[in-house]
């Protein structure tokens, strides 16, 4: 017993040392998008201890909170992006068609200056996701925006539920079909491997019912892989499909109908606004982009209209970056619904916040102003759909992580000590558009550099 | 040298070989020749144990134990003294992981697998099984002879490779065959985030998976296995694959895992597999393991340290006073020569100096560089027992680093400890290693300063009861009296060998930086052989030849024209070679 007590404890120190930094902040007098009760002039936003305690006017600052005067600013819950690549070592493990034994949050780079660039763009949330090399990826990573430390533990939103990526059409075609001669070589063949790949975990799961309950001896073989498809089977794990198409959409729907899978997000989505009806009824979430297309084949039937109509049609969406450097100005591209499609504002900044956290099933914690809510908070100089909004101010759970007054030039982190300088300018690397294929050509093929 | 006529000296490997089986002599060290195997260090610091150094005291070694340590150690009549007055006696250091005496694996192209998502494991770098005999093969590399120079005793080998590359054993550092030099075998298992190479897992996310997904079912088979081995009737005959075999000991924890984290990523990837799965962990040659320190001592997780650390960066005192002293000069010889020049230069100086962008990075820098230099003295701080590995450094690095370490405020105890007794412990070996105390292995070096000056040097090293003297390189002195011949020119050899004189002549051309050498035997004269790796240092001249298949290190200090040393012959020992200056250059 007293060997318990003691493994308990140290457990508990393990934990106590991962614990995230909650922050006491009070900002005074701005105006508060909350997103889900309206706009209130004049009001300030109390946080304590990292969670919305009080929104209202006149409130008194707590001894230990430091106070913000945000006259004539505009203070909006932090965008969340519901399809990132940032903050990961490793993108794709390319190897099979089905890689759902592997996880991102494995290879979490929590030294990335990526994050602190995405801050300075209001972004307090992303979602590190696999690639789309394969029709199952891996498990994808939904973190906070907490730069400043070496622990990738402290990155990771504690409790956010898990996710994984999918991936239909080109990508998984040409990396299994085109470079191995592998099923799926075809839009015929992606629905195979999910169809065998869901077959194979209800027998998993039957023939472990079978071992617990003692009705066979011989354990089976433990697979990572069936483990992660038997929690999708059971409703623990929300799909986010790379998907472009609007017949492999439906294709899609229809397999997991078959399977009694209800939770999925498509991302980018780009044929969405032709079955837009269809996903609002099955539930089905839709992560697109504001107005990006025609860089493969497949995706050049596309619309800016996309993410209004989707709206329009009861279906939740979000505009995300799928790119280090979309996602500093996600604000410029919810507005873009504006301009095509008519959106109300509340309506387009619904697209960066509260649509995307329901996505990630994170909704009850963030994404609007609300008493209870995590202290994830932008403050700009402008309204944010504005052209003229400029962020001035990213707090991640009460904690300032950006101060336009206080920004210095090199925010790096891990330094490598051997680093060599140049005389005329200084070489920081560069964030490529879009990471979906990272690491699969260097890997698989030589020569080839793909986008999507 | 073509493969039909015999070089007399493949002929000598040959008998030397005939030798050693008709004696049975079980070889030792390299250099051993010799006629007693009792040695007497006389009157020396002994330094026992970290931060115990007993002065004017002798130590007793025969059959290669230590057989006393103390003030009044009687000399034996069979013995050979050895008078360490003002020497320094260490216990020989332990390498607590490294890749010595296995030779590096030669560059392949990547594998072609049918089915890269399910390839055989071999091939994706998954051998749990193999074992530090397998990884060495037939010849020892000569890595593990460089560590014993250094001072290395002991050293945990485990296996090159990927992901799992196999166990570890922990070996002395002589030069006999695995066998002989095996302390204890199969004690660990190596490994790495080390991805395999376009097949699975192909990332560190795949080797995470595959690591969690080998250790599940070794456990499930393990458990079974035991179900079977107590009842078998009724039961389906277990048949687990030799990897899940070799994992049997991890998951029963009696065999640690030595993870090789150098990084901090790595580190907390580590972390959290063994939160998960509750092994015997090591964090192995860790460079960055500081940022996670906290939860390093708050899981009292062990440590082996690397002895790599990153270039040195020069202090900017120094270059400061560099510029002090270049200022200096120019105001000497500066007021009278055409200003422009000068002040053009300066100006350039100062803008560089001015750039507070550049300044400031090489300021992260220096700090980030100053934190892997201090990163021992830290852990030492948080009352860690750390030891160090030579994984990935470079040997000639390795005291260098070791002095670094402790300017950056590691005590020379702390750093002794590092290298002696925490090793000893943490690889289960402190009752025959570790310390210079009467019953251990007389694995032990003598120095002639305290190891942590700068100028100290080996002067004899214990290994495996054989005895290997350093002796001063005399440097040649460029036009000094009577010293001024050349190694140019054609030599005649001997080499005794038991029961034979072997003899030739060998032939120096070039320059001092630029030699060749051509080499041959009396008895086949037209059959010469070129020498690789020539190095003439001072007076000392070293080269290898290899003659259908037989290495042999040729190890001479040229003294006028004559020279002195010896030949070593692959596993056949060493022996003494002198020659004579027959044609001088034309």
């Amino acid at each position: 017993m007293n060997k318990y007590i003691l493994v308990l404890c140290v457990f508990a120190l393990a934990f106590s040392s991962q614990a995230q930094e909650m922050g006491n902040i009070l900002i005074k007098n701005g105006t508060v998008i909350t997103i889900s009760d309206g706009v209130k002039e004049n009001t300030d936003v109390l946080v304590t201890n990292g969670k919305i305690k009080k929104i209202g006017k006149g409130i008194k600052a707590p001894e230990n909170a430091k106070t913000i005067d945000a006259t004539g600013k505009f203070v909006m819950p932090g965008i969340i992006d519901a399809h990132s690549h940032i903050a990961l070592e490793t993108v794709n493990e390319a190897t099979n068609p089905v890689t759902s034994e592997v996880f991102v949050g494995d290879g979490l780079d929590p030294q990335d200056v990526a994050i602190y660039r995405a801050l300075a763009g209001g972004v307090t949330i992303s979602h590190a996701m696999h690639g789309s090399a394969n029709a199952v990826g891996g498990e994808c990573e939904t973190i906070k925006h907490r730069y400043g430390t070496w622990d990738p533990d402290e990155l990771r939103m504690q409790g956010a539920p898990r996710t994984i990526k999918f991936a239909l059409g080109e990508n998984p075609m040409r990396v299994h079909g085109e470079g191995r001669n592998i099923t799926p070589n075809t839009r015929m063949g992606v629905e195979q491997v999910f169809r065998k790949a869901f077959a194979e975990a209800e027998m998993y799961k039957k023939d472990w019912a079978d071992f617990n309950s003692g009705k066979t001896k011989t354990p089976p073989v433990y697979s990572r892989r069936m483990e992660t498809m038997k929690d999708i089977l059971n409703g623990e794990i929300i799909i986010h499909c790379h998907s472009y198409r609007a017949d492999e959409i439906l294709m899609l729907m229809n397999v997991l109908s078959d399977f009694g899978v209800k939770k999925i997000c498509f991302q980018h989505v780009n044929e969405g606004f032709k079955v837009a009806p269809e996903l609002a009824q099955f539930g089905a979430g839709a992560s697109v982009f504001s107005d990006w297309w025609a860089y493969k084949f497949e995706v050049y039937y596309s619309t800016a209209y996309n993410a209004a109509i989707l709206s329009r049609n009861g279906v939740v969406t979000s505009i995300n970056s799928d790119s280090g450097e979309l996602i500093r100005h996600l604000y410029h591209e919810a507005a873009k619904t504006q301009r095509y499609g008519d959106l109300s504002d509340n309506e387009a900044l619904k697209l960066i916040t509260i649509n995307p956290a329901i996505q990630l099933g994170i909704d009850d914690r963030v994404g609007s102003l609300e008493v209870g809510k995590d202290g994830d908070i932008a403050i700009f100089n402008a309204h944010p759909l504005s052209i003229y909004a400029i962020p001035q101010m990213t707090i991640v759970d009460g904690v300032v992580k950006f101060d336009i007054e206080n920004d210095p030039d090199d925010m790096r982190i891990d330094i490598d000590p051997e680093e060599k300088f140049q005389d005329s300018f200084i070489e920081l690397d560069s964030e490529d558009e879009d990471r979906c294929m990272q690491d699969v050509f260097s890997e698989l093929f030589l020569g080839e550099t793909h986008k999507h | 040298m073509t493969k039909s006529k015999h070089f007399k000296l493949e002929l000598l490997g040959l008998f030397l070989c005939m030798f050693f089986v008709n004696i049975g002599f079980a070889q030792n060290s390299n250099d051993a020749k010799e006629v007693t195997n009792t040695y007497y260090i006389k009157n020396a610091f002994v330094v026992q144990k970290p931060g115990m150094v007993l002065p004017n005291t002798s130590v007793l070694i025969k059959d290669g134990l230590i057989q006393s340590v103390g003030p009044n150690v009687e000399i034996p009549f069979d013995a050979k003294v050895i008078d360490a007055d003002s020497m320094y006696v260490y216990a020989g250091f332990i390498d607590a992981c490294s890749h010595a005496g296995i030779k590096e694996e030669e560059k392949k192209d990547r594998p072609r697998v049918k089915n890269p998502g399910n390839p055989p494991k071999k091939l994706a770098g998954i051998t749990p099984q193999k074992t530090v005999r397998e990884a060495i093969g037939e010849k020892l590399d000569k890595s593990m002879a460089e560590l014993r120079d250094l001072g290395f005793g002991f050293v945990h080998v485990v296996p090159r490779g990927r992901m799992l590359p196999g166990q570890g054993s922990i070996l002395t550092t002589g030069s006999g065959a695995t066998d002989e030099t095996l302390v204890k075998e199969n004690t660990s298992l190596f490994t790495q985030f080390k991805p395999a190479r376009g097949m699975f897992p192909a990332t560190t996310i795949g080797v995470m998976s595959q690591f969690r997904d080998l250790y599940k079912n070794a456990e499930y088979s393990n458990t079974y296995l035991k179900s079977y081995n107590m009842q078998p009737k009724g039961l389906t005959k277990p048949n687990h694959s030799a990897e899940l075999g070799a994992m049997f000991p991890v998951v029963n924890k009696q065999m640690p895992v030595f993870f090789y984290t150098a990084k901090v990523r790595d580190v907390n990837r580590a972390l959290i597999l063994n939160n998960e799965l509750g092994f015997k962990m090591v964090l192995t040659g860790v460079r960055q393991g500081w940022p996670l320190m906290d939860e390093i001592v708050a899981g009292k997780h062990s440590v082996v340290l690397s002895m790599h650390l990153p270039e040195k960066i020069e202090d900017p005192e120094e270059e400061k006073e560099e510029d002090k002293e270049d200022a200096e000069k120019e105001e000497k010889s500066g007021e009278k020569e055409e200003g422009e020049k000068k002040k053009e230069k300066k100006k350039k100086k100062k803008k560089k100096e001015e750039d507070p962008a550049l300044a400031m990075m090489k300021a992260k820098k220096k700090k980030s560089h100053d934190e892997y230099v201090g990163q021992a003295a830290l852990f030492e701080k948080k009352g860690i027992a750390f030891s160090l590995s030579s994984l990935d450094t470079k040997t000639k690095e390795i005291k260098p680093n070791l002095l670094r370490m402790v300017e950056g405020g590691l005590s020379e105890k702390g750093a002794l400890a590092a290298l002696t007794t925490n090793p000893a412990s943490l690889l289960g070996i402190s009752n025959v290693a570790g310390t210079v105390e009467q019953g251990k292995i007389a694995n032990i070096f003598i120095t002639d300063k305290s190891f942590f000056d700068k100028e100290s040097k080996i002067k004899y090293v214990f290994n495996d009861g054989g005895l290997k003297e350093f002796k001063e390189k005399k440097k040649k002195k460029k036009g000094s009296k009577g010293d001024d011949v050349s190694v140019i020119g054609t030599w005649n050899y001997t080499v005794e060998v038991p029961n034979d004189t072997q003899t030739g002549i060998m032939i120096v051309d070039g320059s001092d930086d630029n030699l060749t050498i051509r080499i041959n035997s009396a008895d086949e004269p037209e059959d010469f052989v070129d020498a690789t790796n020539i190095d003439l240092d001072g007076n000392n001249l070293t080269f290898d030849i290899n003659v259908e298949g037989i290495p042999y290190s040729i190890d001479v200090t040229l003294e006028g024209t004559d020279f002195e040393g010896s030949v070593s012959v692959a596993e056949f020992g060493s022996f003494p070679m002198t020659g004579s200056l027959k044609d001088g250059p034309k």
